[in-house]
């Protein structure tokens, strides 16, 4: 996670960790609490989205007037009290809660110490609920630098360079994938945005869009813009409605400050998203199914070629791609292809964010660089957990984009020798046809 | 699962059964538009319960095999692409708990409940009637300080005795 600063705030500020998974554990109750107890003059209350720590929740940041940075974790209504009284009132840490740092006793320093952050980069940093904390943090700044100064073929060519494979599962290649559709001919072009996130074990984009959804958001103007497209949708499961509330507004206030819409920025550009809901089948993930549920038809998925690149939603050109490929697009526009391609393997750049979940100490998210072994993913875990329970790690069952290939079973013995990479050239290639993979799997 | 998710398991978990979760989950979540999937799912589902309730057989394993890989060939989208590779991949690297559920009619993992045989230990047995009163369907008799014993025929493998036992004397094979 990286350091927020105070913004020059002569107040404490408290981020209360609202993502699902602090919900889930109680920190709704938490925020509540703090908000009648605690003074406005002297305090800033804040949500914030889902720091990818699910196993310290509840948790909150605080940020002492000095710019100094508390992380408070595995909270009950007792600690803030405590905090309140003992850390602002007296400005002495209440150690009880406090995630400490090295030698704390399950690992956290392991498990965030092999992370690279760009698709969470803001994930439990920022309110996502409030454009302005996206802006501060250099939201929208991708599409900014990008509008009336790169032709839509410089974009494409700049998503080709970074290497940028479709996180879905597919892996299919982003810039291809977008040129397809940039020249497929159409006066109507769509894009969309794959948010039916349905693998048992799976919440890795539930994360995002409920800590950053502008950045999704960001990613598929991008998209748009570099397409040729004025219309997009955020295809989101049902099941996921506070990432559906938060995405909603966060369209809403794209659309207020002009990042949406007609001729956006004073350019020539028009582009606007509107959400549509799944309805809870897994098959909705699949491409084809996806286009045929937002047509009002029952999902299944349908012959390919015609790939929706060429014919997809009402027959147009349509690009489809997975919430964290979206995620993935503002980083590489700002910081470079080349600086993208730095990360990961040979044939497969960047980064790839994972939920850990199962029988382990540290479940939650974690984002990591392409070739990590399958060892050092969940870094502590597997040592931690044995010792405290005397089990055995037997498998990560399940497993890691493998285009066509997942719900894999691993054993550990075998992860360091049989599979020592993941997502390593082999891994997402290992494609058979170019029918490509799923797409809950969301193709790339 | 393929985009990312990850799974831990340990040594509890029954790897037979794990397949079945999955097939379970990918034959309810099938759409029935291509026949491969919608039949071959089910088909795959019903031999992995027949071997995770113990009526397995060794010409299953085969089949299972063979079967799945003509699902993940034939079908037509994603879905029932991967659909059996849960069972190819279990197969592959934990044949032995297959073997153990159809041939030992044995559960490694402890987890397969029609496979599983309570007995409690004479010895380690203090008599304390405990596992008795929690027995919902009365199969273990033995009065107060006296070693308990349990009729398996009628057991129901709630685990309800092993949770009960304080002194470790209940056993699960």
């Amino acid at each position: 996670m990286k350091p927020a600063p105070n913004n020059g705030n002569s107040r404490w500020r408290i981020a209360v960790g609202l993502g699902s998974c602090g919900i889930a554990s109680g920190a709704q109750a938490l925020y509540d609490q703090l908000a009648k107890r605690a003074d406005p003059q002297r305090v800033q209350l804040e949500q914030t989205g889902c720091a990818g720590l699910c196993h310290q929740e509840p948790m909150l940041e605080l940020y002492s007037p000095a710019g100094d940075r508390f992380t408070y974790v595995h909270l009950d209504l007792a600690a803030v009290d405590q905090i309140l009284d003992q850390h602002i009132g007296g400005n002495a840490p209440v150690e009880k809660y406090l995630l400490r740092g090295d030698g704390r006793a399950d690992g956290v320093d392991k498990f965030l110490s092999k992370q690279k952050k760009i698709v969470l980069q803001n994930c439990g940093g920022i309110d996502p609920e409030s454009l302005e904390a996206s802006l501060a943090v250099g939201g929208y700044q991708a599409v900014r630098n990008m509008i009336g100064k790169q032709t839509s073929a410089e974009v494409i060519a700049v998503m080709t360079a970074s290497g940028l494979r479709g996180r879905g599962g597919a892996g299919f290649p982003t810039g291809v994938k977008w040129k397809f559709a940039a020249d497929a001919p159409g006066a109507q072009k769509y894009i969309i945005c794959n948010g039916d996130e349905g693998d048992p074990g799976a919440f890795m984009d539930r994360g995002v869009m409920e800590s950053d959804p502008h950045r999704v958001i960001e990613g598929m103007i991008i998209g748009g813009y570099a397409i040729g497209a004025t219309v997009g949708f955020l295809y989101v499961r049902a099941e996921y409605p506070l990432a559906l509330k938060r995405l909603g507004r966060a369209l809403e206030q794209a659309r207020a400050a002009g990042f949406l819409g007609r001729n956006i920025l004073g350019s020539e550009f028009s582009f606007d998203i509107s959400i549509r809901e799944g309805a809870g089948a897994f098959v909705c993930g699949e491409e084809t199914a996806l286009i045929q549920s937002i047509e009002g038809e029952r999902g299944s998925p349908k012959m390919r070629p015609p790939f929706p690149a060429q014919k997809g939603l009402w027959g147009c050109p349509t690009v489809i791609n997975n919430v964290e490929t979206f995620a993935n697009i503002p980083w590489i526009m700002l910081h470079g292809a080349a600086a993208y391609a730095g990360l990961g393997t040979e044939k497969s750049k960047g980064t790839k964010v994972f939920s850990l979940a199962g029988k382990i100490l540290n479940g939650g998210l974690v984002e990591v660089p392409m070739g990590i072994t399958l060892r050092e993913v969940p870094a502590s875990w597997k040592c931690r957990w044995a010792s405290r329970c005397g089990r055995f790690w037997k498998t990560s069952a399940v497993a890691v984009p493998r285009a066509g290939r997942s719900r894999r079973c691993r054993p550990a013995g075998r992860a360091a020798a049989a599979f020592p990479r993941i997502c390593s050239a082999r891994a997402l290639t290992t494609r058979t046809s170019p029918s490509w993979g799923p797409s809950w799997a969301a193709a790339a | 699962m393929g985009s990312g998710g990850m799974i831990v398991l340990d040594d509890s978990s029954c790897m037979v059964d794990l397949a079945r979760y999955f097939l379970s989950f990918t034959a309810n979540e099938s759409c029935g538009k291509c026949a491969p999937c919608r039949l071959g799912t089910q088909r795959l589902l019903e031999i992995l319960t027949r071997i995770t309730e113990g009526n397995g057989t060794e010409a299953d394993l085969q089949t299972l095999e063979e079967f799945a890989a003509s699902v993940k060939s034939a079908s037509l989208c994603g879905l029932g692409q991967t659909a059996p590779n849960p069972i190819l991949t279990t197969l592959r690297y934990y044949r032995d708990e297959y073997v153990a559920h159809v041939r030992d009619k044995k559960c490694p993992a402890k987890s397969c409940r029609a496979l599983l045989k309570y007995s409690i230990d004479a010895d380690t047995c203090k008599g304390c009637t405990l596992c008795a009163k929690a027995c919902p369907v009365q199969t273990i008799t033995g009065g107060p300080k006296k070693p308990h014993v349990l009729d398996y025929t009628r057991c129901i493998r709630c685990g309800s005795c092993l949770d009960a036992c304080q002194f470790g004397a209940v056993h699960v094979e």
